[in-house]
Parts: C-alpha cells; sequence; structure tokens
C-alpha cells in the first residue's frame, strides 16, 4: 500500500508556453490601452436642401432649443412659435418628459436645431447634447405612428443635433 | 576511485533541477490582464489630452474614430493634433492662420479620397451621376469650462473648412 501511495504523484503541468502567451497578450494589450473612458457626441452643421416635394402631408415639427444659462426654450414649427419654456435643472426631468411628447406626436423626426447663449458654459451644453439624444431609462421606449401610419417604438428621442450658429 | 571523486559524484546526484513556484506571478498576470483587457481600446482613435483642458463627461457609448483633432483649453489655445496653433481671443477668434490650415487639411483629405480606388471610396452620386463632396469629420475636445461664444467660433472655423460633421470627444461618466 504505502509503495503505491508513493508512485501516486500530483502531475505536474507545464506553463511555460501559457506564460509565453499571456506576455506577449499584456505587451500588446499595454500599447493598446486607454486609461481614459473617451466617448463622442456628434453634432452637425446646417445644410441647405432644397425640398422638391412642397405639399407636405404633415408640417415639420422644426425643433429648436434656445438654451439659456437657468433656462430652456422649445420652440416648434415654421414659424418657430414657442412651445415651453423650462427651467434648467440637473436631471433635466422637465425637458426629457417634452421632448418625449413631441417625439411620440412626430415620431419620424430626428433632428433637433440647438441655439446655445454664448455665455453657457460648454460641460452644461454637453449634458443637455447627451440627454436629448436618447429616450430616459424611466421611460424605456416611446411609441408612435409615423406618416405611413405603422405603429414605431423607438429609445432614441433627437440624436440628430444641429447647431445654428455656426455658419 | 578516490575518495574525492566519490563525494563530488554524490553531490552531482543530490543537485536535482531547481523548482520555482510561479503560482504567485501568475497570480498577479491574471490580474494585471484582466485590467489591460477593461482599459483595451477598440477604436482608431489615439488622443493625447492637451495640458489644461477638462473633459465634460456624458453618458454617450457612441465610440470614437480617426480624424483630425481640434483641441481648446481653459486657457483658449488651441490646437490642432497636438500641436499648439494659436491662442484664440476672448471671443474665440483665432486668426486667418487658423482658417488656412483647416482649409489646408480638408484639402489634403479631399485629394485622399480621390486618390483611393472607385471601390473604396464608395461615395453616393449626385442627380448628374457625379460623386457628392462628403462632410469631412473633426474631433473636438473642449474644456468643460469654456464659454459657447468660444466652441460656437471653432465650429464656424471648422464648418468654413468642409468639416461639418462634429464629433465632440467627452468622458464617459463610468470614470
Amino acid at each position: 500500500m504505502r509503495a503505491l501511495r508513493k508512485k501516486q504523484s500530483i502531475p505536474k503541468l507545464n506553463l511555460v508556453p501559457i506564460m509565453d502567451s499571456v506576455f506577449i497578450f499584456i505587451f500588446f494589450l499595454l500599447l493598446s490601452a486607454q486609461f481614459v473612458d473617451i466617448h463622442e457626441i456628434q453634432g452637425d452643421a446646417p445644410v441647405i436642401a432644397n425640398f422638391e416635394d412642397s405639399k407636405l402631408k404633415k408640417e415639420p415639427l422644426n425643433l429648436v432649443l434656445e438654451i439659456e444659462k437657468d433656462s430652456i426654450n422649445v420652440k416648434i414649427g415654421l414659424d418657430g412659435h414657442s412651445y415651453k419654456k423650462i427651467a434648467f435643472d440637473d436631471q433635466l426631468v422637465e425637458l426629457h418628459k417634452v421632448l418625449s411628447q413631441l417625439k411620440a406626436n412626430h415620431i419620424d423626426e430626428d433632428s433637433v436645431i440647438l441655439k446655445p447663449a454664448k455665455a453657457l458654459p460648454y460641460g452644461r451644453l454637453v449634458v443637455i447634447m447627451d440627454s436629448i439624444r436618447s429616450v430616459s431609462k424611466e421611460v424605456g421606449e416611446i411609441s408612435g405612428t409615423n406618416n405611413k401610419g405603422e405603429l414605431i417604438k423607438t429609445k432614441t428621442l433627437f440624436p440628430q443635433l444641429i447647431f445654428e450658429t455656426v455658419m | 576511485m578516490s575518495s574525492f571523486a566519490k563525494k563530488i559524484k554524490l553531490r552531482r546526484r543530490k543537485k536535482s533541477p531547481v523548482e520555482l513556484d510561479i503560482t504567485t506571478l501568475l497570480d498577479i498576470l491574471t490580474i494585471l490582464l484582466v485590467f489591460l483587457l477593461r482599459s483595451y481600446n477598440a477604436t482608431d482613435l489615439k488622443l493625447d489630452v492637451a495640458q489644461g483642458v477638462t473633459l465634460p463627461t456624458a453618458e454617450s457609448l457612441d465610440l470614437g474614430s480617426y480624424a483630425i483633432v481640434l483641441q481648446v483649453n481653459k486657457n483658449r489655445e488651441l490646437f490642432f493634433n497636438n500641436k499648439l496653433i494659436t491662442h484664440l481671443d476672448a471671443s474665440g477668434k483665432g486668426g486667418p492662420e487658423l482658417e488656412k490650415l483647416l482649409a489646408t487639411e480638408a484639402e489634403n483629405q479631399r485629394k485622399e479620397m480621390a486618390r483611393q480606388p472607385a471601390s473604396h471610396t464608395k461615395l453616393p452620386l449626385d442627380k448628374d451621376g457625379k460623386p457628392q463632396i462628403l462632410p469631412l469629420k473633426i474631433n473636438l475636445v473642449f474644456d468643460k469650462e469654456l464659454p459657447y461664444e468660444v466652441v460656437g467660433n471653432v465650429l464656424h472655423y471648422a464648418a468654413n473648412s468642409g468639416h461639418s460633421k462634429f464629433k465632440f470627444i467627452v468622458q464617459g461618466k463610468g470614470q
């Protein structure tokens, strides 16, 4: 019995190849590592285009956000009439509510024109740009009927951001 | 056999290969591997944030892509691809050298696009069947305290030179 036990030794794994590959992998990852978590928000300069079909079935939303230091004025329609003036709060709850209502009524619309005030800090503008692109987690998704009468469900609000004052 | 030779033979027999315990080293490597995998950058955008720039945070998860990079720090110093170009005035105006630089860059990019084989460019065609002039992309890095007046003027310069696809670089909220 004792002799049998002596013979059964624990098999030793050869770890040299895996160590080699792990070292190579670490060098590769070290070179491609980015220690700042960087993302992007896309925006556009305005583009002038001619519509051939002048008789539109539905008036375009033409959503404009006039962003002041403490408030946001939501304007809609071709005449650009004021729809609602919202006080700026950190969570932008009220703005989300208004934009969700507008999106539900104009589910095909994707663009919003931004008119920030000159003194507005860039950080605050980014907060607004970030939040108006997608539906908040509390709401989940928005549904509405498109121009063809089909029911559409979406998680995006107005992802196409256009800066009015740059051209 | 002499007694000396016997001693040497005995010594040689006793010497077995030294076994290193690499368990701890493997543990460290595994931790390092996990940490590096988390910070792995899958995009082709390599960005060195200029001194004096504090990035705004956002929840956006869109990954950046390669394009020219304009950075403006809190002292309104403008960097083009990490090279200090000019000092913008209080309203964000940068003078003719900035306009010239962006125009030259746009021209070079368009020439490069034209040089590529037609199958690679895949440009959409206009009504006359000619390839459309596509807007060029530009990565924009601004300090979060800068007023929009400065930002707007930089956007104006970029858009006028044909770089009208703005990519605002932000920092993820996880950090």
